[in-house]
């Protein structure tokens, strides 16, 4: 725990100043990102300036941003490596729109000047109007350069969509150990770098959740025998066992304030879902069936739930209320509906559901409305999806014969594959927004 | 006349020595026992201080004939007992074996115990009455389709059956104890039907 403090310590000496930014972002919408065609949008991003002094590093910037981008779908990126900026505010306009770019990213890049080890300056220009729409300037040391490209993205995607990119945020994962029967918990980059190890005992962990403001792991360990639920505090490494019966007990998510923690129990054979109120601490039963109760998952209002039951005869998807009542059935379509995750900005729920061609695939279903939707085809095995911290890309990882492999994933079903964590599987993640520098 | 009734005495005596020599012998080390059968009327001789040995060759040899004959006797039966004895352990082993090793298998997102099943928990139940002292700990098993925390209670809901099954059998629910595994272990790291099916198990482990 301790090295991981010190490690995220170092990491942060990382800070951004805004120095301009033109037309403001709301005004300046031009891709609607749940019903974008197939057009991309040409984005140049040429060599940064002072490259030449580290060029490894240069390219790595530019990578990570191109990645980024490239991954929304919603960009194509102009190669354009033999084209170095001379000043990074005023571009000349004209060479690159002869280029077919409609925007440039230029960048300076400065690894020897002032205190931080690496300062670099991000601008971001609209080519048509000729003005730049973005400028930041990122001050930290060399390894937060990855953090620092995410962040310019962001702002990149935030200035041509009307909100913030999913990229500087991490997933919480369940990796296996090879060659054994163990699994650890690890916290990654969204895009498979930096990976920490949270939760390493020789036993099979499980079902990874993060309270929203990343300071306890609510996580399902073997180590003691049975299934049983642990909370990790991240901040001082405490831990705490919740549960200690025979049964099965498997964290589902937390409320968005962070004070319960909804979860699926089973006592003398009869599993339910539960909530853990962390401040009284203590249990309430939320539903009482014979049958499953599992995988709750709660609403951005914090007073609704989505949970997978088998009650009916075969696993669907209900909706429940924090304050009791009888569950109500919400797909009805399809005898296999498991894994729901409740969107944290409305009332899309993501779920792995079995289509009427009998394949698994990743669903969405709108907790009022009841429209369905698929978006996922192909023969595939699928895990619970997830969703970005803001909302609007799903991830989920899937695999077909022996391979696993992660998605990111638009909600009209655009996905792309994300990169191996160095050859370790992240299975059943957990996207969460970046740890906090002094977690 | 004295001197030959004390021969006689002597003959006897040496007999009855030998006989029970054999006796305890033949019952501990078998194997042993022609050679120290041997030394065994050699010191009976010397003992009995007997000078001359020559009238005794005849009916030691007898005495020798007789007790290896019943040595045979004793060690077919020796071995015909631990023959008997291998039998058995094999066959516990093999029960045991047959114990740990037969699966109960379940239809895709089922835990409904089929005849087969039933028929198979009927054997587990017969060895647990067999083998009194053993605790066992019945673990559920799911195939790699369906997501992990529905297998993971689905798991448990077929172990919970089989549990309930063996104590409607009559075997004390204090020496059965259940876990759940769900899609995490599989038996078979295939991914058709085949290999399906054999995960979807219950399979037992024997804990004390």
């Amino acid at each position: 725990m301790r090295s991981i403090r010190r490690k995220c310590t170092v990491l942060v000496l990382l800070f951004v100043l805004c120095w301009v930014v033109y037309p403001s972002s709301q005004e300046r919408i031009i891709i609607d990102i749940d019903k974008v065609g197939g057009y991309l949008l040409p984005i140049a991003l040429p060599r940064l300036k002072g490259e030449t002094v580290d060029p490894v590093l240069g390219q790595q910037i530019r990578t990570v941003m191109q990645r980024d981008l490239e991954r929304t779908g919603l960009f194509r990126i102009i190669e354009s490596n033999g084209n170095s900026v001379q000043t990074i505010k005023t571009l000349p306009y004209g060479d690159w729109s002869s280029l077919g770019a409609a925007g440039v990213i230029a960048g300076q890049l400065d690894v020897s000047q002032g205190r931080a080890p690496l300062t670099l300056q991000l601008t971001l220009h609209d080519v048509a109007q000729q003005l730049m729409l973005l400028g930041k300037v990122y001050q930290g040391s060399r390894e937060g350069h990855r953090r620092m490209a995410h962040r310019f993205s962001d702002h990149v995607l935030q200035i041509f969509t009307g909100e913030p990119g999913p990229f500087d945020t991490q997933v919480m994962c369940v990796s296996p150990v090879p060659d054994s029967k163990a699994t650890e918990i690890v916290r990654m980059d969204y895009d498979g770098h930096g990976v920490r190890r949270l939760v390493a005992n020789g036993a099979l962990n499980l079902a990874p959740v993060l309270s929203p403001d990343g300071s306890v792991l609510a996580y399902t360990s073997y180590r003691a025998g049975s299934p049983d639920i642990y909370l990790l505090d991240l901040r001082d490494g405490q831990e705490e066992r919740l549960t200690s019966e025979p049964g099965l007990a498997l964290a589902g998510s937390w409320s968005p304030d962070g004070r319960y923690l909804a979860l699926s129990r089973t006592i003398d054979g009869n599993n339910d879902v539960f909530l853990y109120d962390t401040r009284r601490r203590r249990f309430k039963r939320l539903t009482n069936d014979l049958g499953i109760d599992v995988s709750p998952s709660f609403a951005p209002d914090g007073r609704r739930l989505v949970f997978t039951s088998d009650r009916g005869g075969s696993p669907q998807l209900y909706l429940a209320n924090v304050k009791g009542g009888r569950p109500a059935r919400l797909t009805f379509e399809g005898t296999y509906n498991t894994a729901p995750a409740w969107s944290p900005r409305d009332d899309t729920i993501a779920y792995v559901g079995r289509g009427e061609d009998r394949a698994m695939a990743i669903y969405t279903i709108h907790a009022e409305s009841r429209q369905r939707q698929r978006l996922s085809f192909g023969p595939r095995q699928y895990e619970a999806p997830t969703w970005d911290p803001h909302g609007r890309f799903l991830m989920h990882t899937s695999r077909v014969g022996d391979a696993w492999q992660r998605y990111i994933v638009r909600q009209d079903g655009h996905d792309k594959i994300l990169p191996a964590a160095n050859g370790l599987a992240c299975l059943s993640p957990q996207w969460v927004t970046r740890a906090k520098p002094s977690s | 006349m004295v001197f030959q009734l004390l021969r006689i005495t002597v003959i006897v005596f040496l007999s009855t020595i030998l006989l029970a020599g054999c006796g305890r012998k033949a019952g501990s080390v078998a194997p042993e026992a022609p050679a120290d059968m041997a030394t065994s009327s050699e010191e009976a001789d010397a003992q009995a201080g007997m000078p001359d040995g020559m009238g005794d060759d005849g009916v030691m040899s007898e005495e020798d004939m007789l007790t290896e004959r019943a040595m045979v006797a004793e060690e077919q039966a020796r071995q015909a007992e631990a023959m008997r004895q291998a039998e058995m352990a094999e066959m516990a082993e093999m029960a045991q074996a047959a114990f740990v090793n037969e699966d109960i298998h379940f239809a895709f997102d089922s835990f409904l115990l089929d005849p087969e099943a039933e028929r198979i928990i009927g054997e587990k139940a017969a060895w647990l009455r067999d083998n009194g002292g053993a605790s066992i700990q019945i673990e559920g098993h799911c195939d790699e389709r369906g997501t992990s925390d529905y297998n993971l209670a689905l798991g448990e809901r077929r172990a919970n059956a089989v549990q309930q099954y063996l104590t409607v059998l009559g075997i004390a629910p204090d020496r059965l104890s259940t876990i759940s595994y769900g899609e995490e272990q599989p038996l078979d790291p295939g991914h058709d039907e085949a290999a399906w099916s054999r995960n979807r198990r219950a399979h037992f482990v024997i804990s004390q």
